[in-house]
């Protein structure tokens, strides 16, 4: 059988080469050592020798052409073989050879195949610290770190760190918690004399426990809520009957899936819509300017075992029910595991708190500083209601606005009330 | 001459001791021959240093050699592995980069050894392992061993500051080792007379009041008798000594090289006249040792023997990425030692970026 | 009992140990070490086992390596660092490279001691400390002792140990005191463990050999402040003992790297990188990292004195660390 003559590889770079010269031409006999060809390589021009003895049958390359390394650029094999006259490297079952001592080489990998399987570009990892940023905090990690464990909102702080250009630094979080239980460090003996707190002295009845860092925030953020913001309350009475029936409606044809929406995510949604609808409430109060906001980050109470934390939802007049309905769930799980970042208790624009399951007809809530408002929500209870002059039993629900005065006015609080009844009561438009 | 003829006598004396030491050159030649074509086929990368030319210098005094004796070579180092008698398909596999190879594919053609038989490498850096050769010798002299250390260089190596440290230490501590320098005239591409204040190599030994001396390294007898000498006074009494063997090779300094821009194409032929093989036949013909038949099977069989360590050094596997990080270090106790370096990893990768390796 | 002591006993109960231990440099012998190290060895073991050299350290190195290849321990002396440079070839491409490159068959179970560091005006090409370049290298250990005791026990393991070891001295720690155990306690340290050699929670400390006395002189002055410095002597370069550095980083939050050579490419960056991989979250700032002065040593002794790496610039260092973290008192403001 013919042998096949490769395109050898003459310097460690050289990848392909050009025939420069057939020194032997078709038909020529050939001993093992002849010069047969010279190949032009990246570095220099090479003499091609032959390693075997035989017939120079056919030249695969001509004078000038290139080829890769490996490719046959002629065939040499016994005097008067035949020869086949598909091109070198053709479809067709090969009827030349390599040289017979080199068959395939089961234990050399392919140099070309078997690369190895990439996995998946890892996600980014979260930016924890420029989602902060975003807000223009500049915090050190383990402060950020504290602040999210701690349920401490790094916006207050935004600036005046004791770090380089404001940078909030992990003293800074620390002191912030310490102040949120100030008077509290006299606290045992304060109880002890009586004379820091109303009320009596603890006796025997009694146990001392210290509030956890994140207590401390939160009752040192609703003594200032309170303390500085002028409250006033708007209630509204809101007929649920449609929202039900679309609800039940949803979560029939979303059962397959295993989702269900809940009446918060209703209202959530359609709290998104009424502020981005009246942007004069939906702006916040910062010492004499306004922060006009224009998109509706939503911020959920979540309950915890012994406290209160406040994730939010970002953009949620473009979120559908479906998608506000998850990332609630997956919110408030993560909530009472304690595995919330920093960014997502961070940036809310509003507030709604559902004290529904409790079976409470109506509260009030305390602004969540420094958001416009908070919507209170009571439970959806079965009563008797005027309609059409006549008295029908109809599931009513009622909600309180809490509202800070410095940002907006009474007429703007009840504008959003309005829409968020009218988007309750015609829940269709929830899905618009 | 006269004398080397008597001193090589008792290889003239012996047929089968003559004949294997012609086998060798042969095998040798024709593992060289294949190795460039297997270069040229891309299974072999990187550098590949051949002897074509140079049998007789190389393997002449690798004869002399005894159990307790210990060989330090260059990079030109195919030669050597075989004739210490490693076998030709764990020397190709070596080449191939396969676990089967003499340094289970971690070292290369520059790089070969074979420690049962005392034959330490196969070394990358010119005139590197001069010193590391008479600290073998030390070894030897600090334990009264018997033995001593042939450590053979090309004449490139003759201008480096290790070997006048190496041949200084040698002969002041008077060390059991025979210093070969394998001149083929040509360290790559710069002559023997461009490079060296004092081209006749053997007479530097003098600057050590160290003895000094040359022989045809085209005649394997000459070698061998002057290697056998030089490595007895070794042994005996602890006295180094350079040996000069004069040789040429055919090809470059390494396959890719053609060796043609810095020689004549005469020269390569007068070198050819004098091929040390050529001679020896001559020799051994002379002599009544062999005859053409006997010569051309010996042929047959080498080229079946290297065609066979192709075949299983092409078979043979790689060595896979999980074994990249064997034997950085050896001590019993790496490991506890190298595991606080990372959580992760012992060599400060994260575990993900070494992932895409399975 | 000196540091230099501490090392010399090593030597002497590893010979006395180990007939295949010999010990390899220049004046050594007779003259009893250049930095007295040797003294008495070459009397009670003789040339053979404390075997004299020429100046011919890639020479005798690498017969050291030869040696070693042939099962001897070797313990090879470079007068200072400044001159492992001629033998760079045989540590880093022949030392570091046998054991790998021949696939496991043959090692090199040899140490190499040599001090480095500067402060007598001994100028430019006698006052380096390269011990970073090495630590650079897969194959060798790094290991630089700060106590007689560390200087002790790490040396017995480095010599016992089947690779080879750079054993990084200090020409300034030659003279400090300290204790060590008793010779038949046969203590030894193990390679790749730092060690905290003062406790502290509001700031770490990392550093090695001579630094880690100014280290811990600096935390004394910080304690004044009311700050606590943690100081981690990490007593090995490669390996490097991360582990204990990071758990100290998290502990603290703000870490400051100290070395005596330069710090561009040096510890402090290797270690910065590695705190900013582990700690990312707990830290309060970015790591810091100081070295010497980024010149060739100068003679004259203002410029000198200017350029090492001195108690008040060390302090200065950690004081702006603590400042850039908003703890006040802390002094110093960054320039």
């Amino acid at each position: 059988m013919a042998v096949e003559v490769p395109m050898p590889r003459l310097s460690d770079t050289m990848e392909q080469g050009t025939v420069a010269r057939w020194v032997k031409q078709e038909g020529d006999r050939v001993v093992a050592g002849d010069v047969i060809a010279e190949i032009d390589t990246d570095k220099a021009t090479m003499e091609l020798t032959a390693y075997e003895d035989g017939v120079l049958l056919k030249i695969l390359v001509g004078e000038g052409e290139s080829a890769e390394l490996g490719t046959p650029i002629a065939l040499i094999g016994a005097e008067g073989e035949e020869v086949p006259e598909t091109a070198a490297g053709g479809n067709g079952p090969s009827q030349t050879a390599p040289r017979d001592d080199e068959p395939d080489e089961p234990g050399e990998p392919e140099p070309d195949g078997d690369e190895p399987t990439r996995p998946e570009e890892p996600e980014p990892p979260a930016q924890e610290a420029d989602a902060g940023v975003g807000d223009g905090v500049r915090a050190s990690p383990i402060a950020r770190r504290i602040a999210a464990e701690s349920g401490l909102d790094l916006r207050e702080l935004a600036g005046k760190g004791s770090g380089p250009d404001g940078r909030i630094v992990k003293v800074d979080v620390e002191r912030a918690l310490e102040q949120g239980g100030a008077g509290r460090a006299a606290s045992k003996p304060a109880i002890a004399e009586g004379t820091a707190s109303r009320g009596r002295p603890p006796s025997d009845d009694d146990e001392i426990v210290e509030a956890t860092p994140m207590l401390r925030a939160v009752a040192r953020r609703m003594s200032e809520s309170k303390a500085n913001v002028p409250h006033f309350y708007l209630d509204a009475e809101i007929d649920m009957g449609r929202a039900l029936e679309l609800r039940e409606e949803l979560n029939q044809a979303l059962a397959d899936d295993g989702e269900k929406i809940s009446i918060n995510d209703l209202v959530v949604r359609a709290a998104a819509l009424a502020l981005v609808e009246n942007p004069k409430f939906h702006r916040s109060w910062h010492d004499g300017t306004f922060v006009l906001h224009k998109s509706a980050h939503v911020g959920i109470a979540v309950a915890l075992d012994d406290g209160l934390i406040v994730p939010v939802l970002r953009s949620v007049e473009q979120k559908s029910l479906r998608e506000i309905a998850r990332e609630s769930r997956d919110l408030a799980e993560r909530a009472r595991a304690g595995k919330l970042k920093q960014a997502e208790i961070e940036g809310g624009t509003f507030t709604v708190s559902n004290l529904g399951m409790f079976g409470i007809p109506s509260f009030s809530a305390v602004v969540n500083l420094p958001e416009p408002g908070i919507l209170a929500v009571g439970a959806t209870i079965k009563r008797a209601v005027v309609s059409d002059d006549a008295v029908q039993i109809r599931p009513i629900m009622t909600v309180t606005l809490s509202v800070d005065h410095r940002a907006t006015s009474g007429a703007e609080g009840a504008r959003l009330l309005a829409s968020i009844k009218r988007l309750l009561e015609q829940p269709v438009l929830l899905l618009a | 001459m006269a004398k080397t003829a008597d001193r090589a006598r008792d290889v003239l004396g012996d047929r089968e001791h003559a004949l294997r030491l012609l086998r060798l050159m042969v095998l040798v030649r024709r593992f060289e021959e294949r190795a460039e074509e297997q270069y040229t086929r891309a299974r072999i990368g990187g550098y590949c240093h051949l002897a074509i030319g140079e049998e007789a210098a190389n393997v002449g005094s690798i004869d002399c050699l005894g159990a307790d004796d210990y060989l330090f070579v260059s990079y030109r180092d195919h030669a050597a592995a075989l004739a210490v008698g490693s076998s030709p398909a764990a020397v190709m596999a070596e080449l191939f980069g396969k676990e089967t190879g003499v340094a289970r594919g971690y070292g290369g053609s520059m790089h070969l050894l074979d420690v049962d038989r005392h034959f330490l490498g196969g070394w990358g850096i010119v005139g590197g392992h001069l010193p590391i050769a008479v600290g073998a010798a030390l070894a030897l002299d600090y334990q009264d061993a018997p033995g001593a250390v042939l450590c053979q260089f090309g004449d490139g190596a003759t201008n480096t500051g290790a070997f006048h440290e190496a041949l200084n230490l040698a002969a002041i501590w008077g060390l059991p080792i025979v210093f070969q320098v394998i001149n083929n005239l040509y360290g790559m591409g710069t002559s023997v007379d461009q490079a060296s204040a004092e081209p006749e190599l053997h007479k530097r030994a003098c600057a050590y009041r160290m003895h000094g001396e040359r022989v045809d390294g085209n005649d394997v007898l000459a070698v061998r008798e002057a290697a056998g000498r030089l490595l007895a006074r070794a042994r005996e009494e602890s006295e180094p000594a350079l040996l000069e063997t004069t040789t040429y090779r055919y090809r470059g300094h390494s396959v890719a090289d053609a060796g043609k821009v810095y020689r004549t194409a005469d020269e390569v032929d007068s070198w050819r006249d004098r091929d040390p093989i050529t001679r020896f036949v001559a020799v051994l013909q002379e002599h009544d040792l062999l005859d053409d038949e006997a010569l051309d099977e010996m042929r047959k069989q080498v080229s079946d023997e290297v065609g066979e360590a192709i075949r299983e050094a092409a078979a043979a596997p790689a060595p896979g990425p999980d074994e990249l990080y064997d034997n950085v270090y050896g001590d019993e106790h790496w490991r506890e030692q190298f595991d606080a370096m990372d959580t992760a990893a012992p060599f400060g990768e994260r575990e993900e970026t070494r992932s895409w390796l399975r | 009992m000196t540091y230099r002591e501490a090392l010399r006993r090593a030597l002497d109960e590893e010979l006395d140990r180990d007939e295949r231990v010999f010990l390899m440099g220049e004046e050594i012998g007779r003259f009893e070490g250049s930095y007295k190290v040797t003294a008495g060895l070459w009397e009670k073991y003789g040339p053979k086992r404390v075997r004299e050299t020429p100046i011919s350290e890639e020479g005798f190195v690498g017969a050291g390596i030869g040696a070693a290849m042939l099962g001897l321990r070797p313990v090879v002396e470079i007068m200072t660092i400044n001159f492992i440079m001629v033998a760079q070839d045989m540590v880093v491409n022949h030392a570091a490279k046998i054991r790998y490159m021949f696939g496991g068959k043959v090692g090199v179970p040899m140490v190499i001691r040599t001090p480095g560091g500067a402060g007598a005006q001994l100028t430019a090409q006698h006052s380096q400390s390269l011990e970073v370049w090495f630590a650079h290298v897969p194959g060798l250990k790094v290991v630089a002792p700060s106590s007689p005791r560390d200087a002790y026990g790490l040396l017995k393991s480095a010599i016992r140990d089947d690779d080879p070891v750079l054993f990084v001295e200090n020409l300034v720690l030659y003279n400090v005191t300290g204790t060590i155990p008793e010779p038949d306690e046969d203590f030894t340290l193990p390679l790749g463990r730092a060690h905290v050699a003062r406790e502290g929670t509001d700031l770490t400390i990392v550093a090695h050999s001579y630094t880690v006395r100014r280290a811990l002189a600096v935390a004394d002055r910080l304690a004044q402040s009311g700050f606590q410095a943690e100081v981690v002597d990490l007593r090995s370069l490669r390996p490097l003992d991360v582990d204990t550095v990071v758990e100290s980083v998290r502990k603290t939050s703000r870490v400051l790297i100290a070395e005596e050579g330069w710090a561009t490419f040096g510890i402090g960056a290797e270690l910065a990188a590695r705190i900013g991989r582990a700690c990312f979250d707990d830290l309060d700032a970015p790591p810091e990292r100081v070295g010497g002065a980024e010149v060739p040593m100068p003679y004259a002794k203002p410029l000198e004195l200017a350029a090492l790496v001195l108690e008040d610039k060390l302090e200065a260092a950690a004081r702006s660390l603590l400042a850039e973290c908003g703890l006040a008192g802390a002094g110093a403001g960054r320039d």
